[in-house]
């Protein structure tokens, strides 16, 4: 067995021991796109897909622009494989202002493409969402630069920081998502 | 007869309690916490002064100022101070060679807004200096003392308004501040780090990123600097607000963090070539929001946090304080402190080896913040000081004289009217911390030689393993009781 082989079993292994420590069940909640789409939170957007789950809000200036960053790089680096191997979520933790049409325009000035679905909806749904990846209710002024990549097929669930190089989550949802493994062990820097 | 018997009864049971009681009573297993002080501040940021004192501040937003506070932590009595050339909340701390705090960025008046100035803390005066500004802002950027008396500077926010076309918001180019100018490291340049980087000078002069992400890595800060890769971490969990210390020169341990929080720790030998992160033992309590704070006699405190899931579940806090042995990895539950001490507390060694617990919340701050508001939560203008087990082991050595400042590898003496129980000597340097980590604290056990009723030792001879600054000089007993630390400064 060769040491990158070893290497990457090491890295199944931690992310297996995250995806234990972090599983929790994903609400199947009303909510809406930022076209106006009624959407099942965990049927229509989770359910038996890969998919990156992070939170924001429109108005956010702190730390939100930073994992904006992270997604805009990695829509672009998953090109067509976006919404059909990998799919990306952002929920806004201010859904009173945070309407289907200020979701898109955020959405259009970041680029946003069909396979990353921003998500607002009724409070209590969006809570219910919210707690279960991060054990908050929805609210602004939460400083954790966090972001979570899910397999539903297998189960998987890693609790990752959401300021990275795109590739290091290239190679997370890779192996992830079995297809397009690499063997070597994620870096940061 | 009954009653005869039931005494009789009550009296082993009191014998039996009497004999297994340790010597010291229960104060010198759990330690004790003092009586809730109230404080004219809350806490987020501290240091601790070679002069014994703290200097301290909260938060206001919509500002470029802040009243900060210093005085004696032990009785409140607090000298209002303000900074007027920045408002220091979310900054990174540490000491320079002669004890002047530099602290770098801020919050250029709303979260997320890192300032760009430098402002310096003279104990001597009690007032605060502007020194160079840095290339951009920095809101949770971290600094570590150099081996040479400089001071390096990694990562933070900047402020929109100065973000880059494409930018992701950090600031990526590390600086090392030098006799007042600052240079960048255009080799390190790195937007991808963490806010608030665990940074550990290391032996080899490097700086060790500890954490929280489970890559740990490392930065040489010569020339254009450069960073390389580490081991990734047992736990593979990003550790945010957990906690990091050196609790010896090259060893470090990690503790706590994540969400769910962790209850495990793990330890990492920076003086091993090859070595890999190692699990010691972990603590009873999981704990976020928590602070690891390095004792008189090299074991490590672990207080406040909480243990539920979110960001700072108030509901689930952590009252009991932790202590780990180096010598066996094993923490053991102390007591319990009064009040919580979770987002945004601090804890400080201070010169009498007792701890400093304070601050912590979500105080209201003044002028909202464009968007929407950020709800206040309970916070706690207060402090307590926590007594440890090794305060009640027996009587305190005392030093009666200790040279005010050694050369690395001096050999110097302490006067202590104590020298023949003296059996371990300590270099602690003082604490400057926020937000879970603190960026100044280390310690350096020294081998102490006794005769002739003098207790002799060599200072540090790598400036690597304590960079120039002043330190608390500890001696401890046989039975492990540390005296009150008198400061030296170890310097070229």
């Amino acid at each position: 067995m060769t040491r990158m082989r070893c290497l990457a079993i090491a890295a199944m292994l931690t992310a297996a021991i995250a995806a234990v420590a972090g599983a929790n069940d994903i609400p199947d909640v009303k909510v809406v796109d930022q076209t106006g789409l009624p959407l099942h939170f965990y049927r229509d957007l989770v359910a038996n897909k890969v998919v990156v789950v992070a939170f924001f809000f429109t108005r956010c200036q702190d730390v939100c622009p930073t994992m904006a960053y992270t997604l805009v790089h990695l829509q672009t680096a998953l090109g067509d494989r976006l919404g059909h191997d990998v799919s990306l979520v952002s929920v806004s933790l201010d859904p009173k202002h945070d309407t289907p049409e200020a979701l898109a325009a955020w959405g259009k000035s970041h680029g946003v493409r069909p396979g990353w679905t921003l998500v607002t909806g009724k409070p209590e749904a969006i809570n219910r969402v919210t707690r279960a990846f991060t054990g908050d209710n929805a609210r602004p002024g939460l400083h954790s630069i966090i972001i979570f990549l899910v397999n539903d097929r297998t189960g998987e669930w890693v609790r990752d920081t959401g300021n990275a190089p795109t590739e290091h989550y290239v190679e997370l949802l890779d192996r992830m998502s079995g297809g397009r493994g690499h063997e070597i062990e994620p870096q940061r820097h | 007869m009954r009653i005869s018997r039931f005494v009789v009864l009550l009296l082993m049971c009191a014998a039996v309690l009497s004999a297994q009681a340790p010597p010291g009573g229960e104060k010198s297993v759990a330690g004790e916490w003092s009586a809730v002080h109230k404080w004219p501040f809350v806490a987020i940021h501290a240091a601790l002064l070679p002069n014994g004192h703290i200097v301290g501040w909260a938060r206001k937003d919509g500002v470029t100022e802040i009243e900060t506070y210093t005085g004696d932590p032990k009785t409140g009595v607090f000298t209002k101070v303000l900074n007027p050339y920045v408002q220091v909340f979310c900054a990174g701390q540490t000491f320079l060679p002669d004890g002047t705090l530099l602290v770098a960025g801020g919050h250029d008046k709303f979260d997320g807004w890192g300032a760009i100035q430098t402002t310096l803390f003279d104990y001597r005066t009690n007032k605060w200096t502007k020194s160079a500004n840095m290339n951009a802002g920095r809101w949770y950027p971290t600094t570590s003392p150099l081996s040479n008396g400089d001071v390096v500077v990694v990562s933070g926010l900047m402020p929109p308004h100065d973000r880059p076309e494409g930018s992701n918001g950090v600031n990526g180019l590390p600086q090392v501040w030098s006799k007042g100018t600052w240079r960048d490291l255009t080799g390190a340049y790195n937007p991808f780090i963490e806010l608030y980087p665990w940074l550990l000078l290391a032996p080899d002069g490097t700086v060790f990123m500890a954490g929280p992400a489970p890559n740990s890595s490392s930065l040489n800060t010569a020339g254009q600097g450069a960073w390389t890769n580490g081991k990734t971490t047992k736990s593979g969990r990003v550790r945010d607000y957990g906690s990091a210390v050196m609790y010896e020169p090259g060893k470090v341990l990690i503790v706590g963090g994540s969400d769910p929080p962790l209850k495990s720790a793990e330890t990492f030998d920076l003086n091993k070539s090859g070595a890999e992160w190692e699990l010691t033992g972990s603590m009873t309590f999981a704990r976020r929001q928590m602070n690891a704070t390095i004792l008189a006699d090299g074991t490590v405190l672990a207080t406040g946090g909480t243990s539920g899931r979110g960001f700072n579940n108030t509901n689930t806090p952590v009252h009991e304080a932790e202590l780990w042995d180096p010598a066996t990895g094993k923490w053991t539950t102390l007591a319990k402190a009064a009040v919580p001490r979770l987002y945004h507390s601090i804890a400080l060694l201070l010169p009498d080896a007792t701890v400093l617990n304070a601050g912590g919340g979500l105080p209201p701050w003044g002028v909202p913040p464009p968007g929407p508001n950020y709800e206040a939560g309970p916070f706690y203008a207060d402090a307590q000081i926590f007594s440890p087990p090794y305060l009640f082991r027996g009587a305190r050595p005392t030093i009666t004289s200790a040279p005010a400042s050694v050369k690395y590898g001096e050999t110097f003496n302490i006067v202590t009217p104590d020298a023949a129980n003296i059996a371990k000597v300590s270099f602690v340097r003082p604490g400057a911390v926020t937000h879970a980590f603190d960026e100044s604290q280390r310690f350096i056990p020294v081998v102490p030689t006794v005769s002739d009723g003098k207790v002799t030792v060599t200072a540090p001879d790598r400036d690597t393993i304590a960079p120039p600054g002043p330190y608390m000089l500890f001696i401890l007993s046989r039975a492990g009781v540390p005296s009150v630390a008198k400061f030296v400064t170890i310097g070229r």
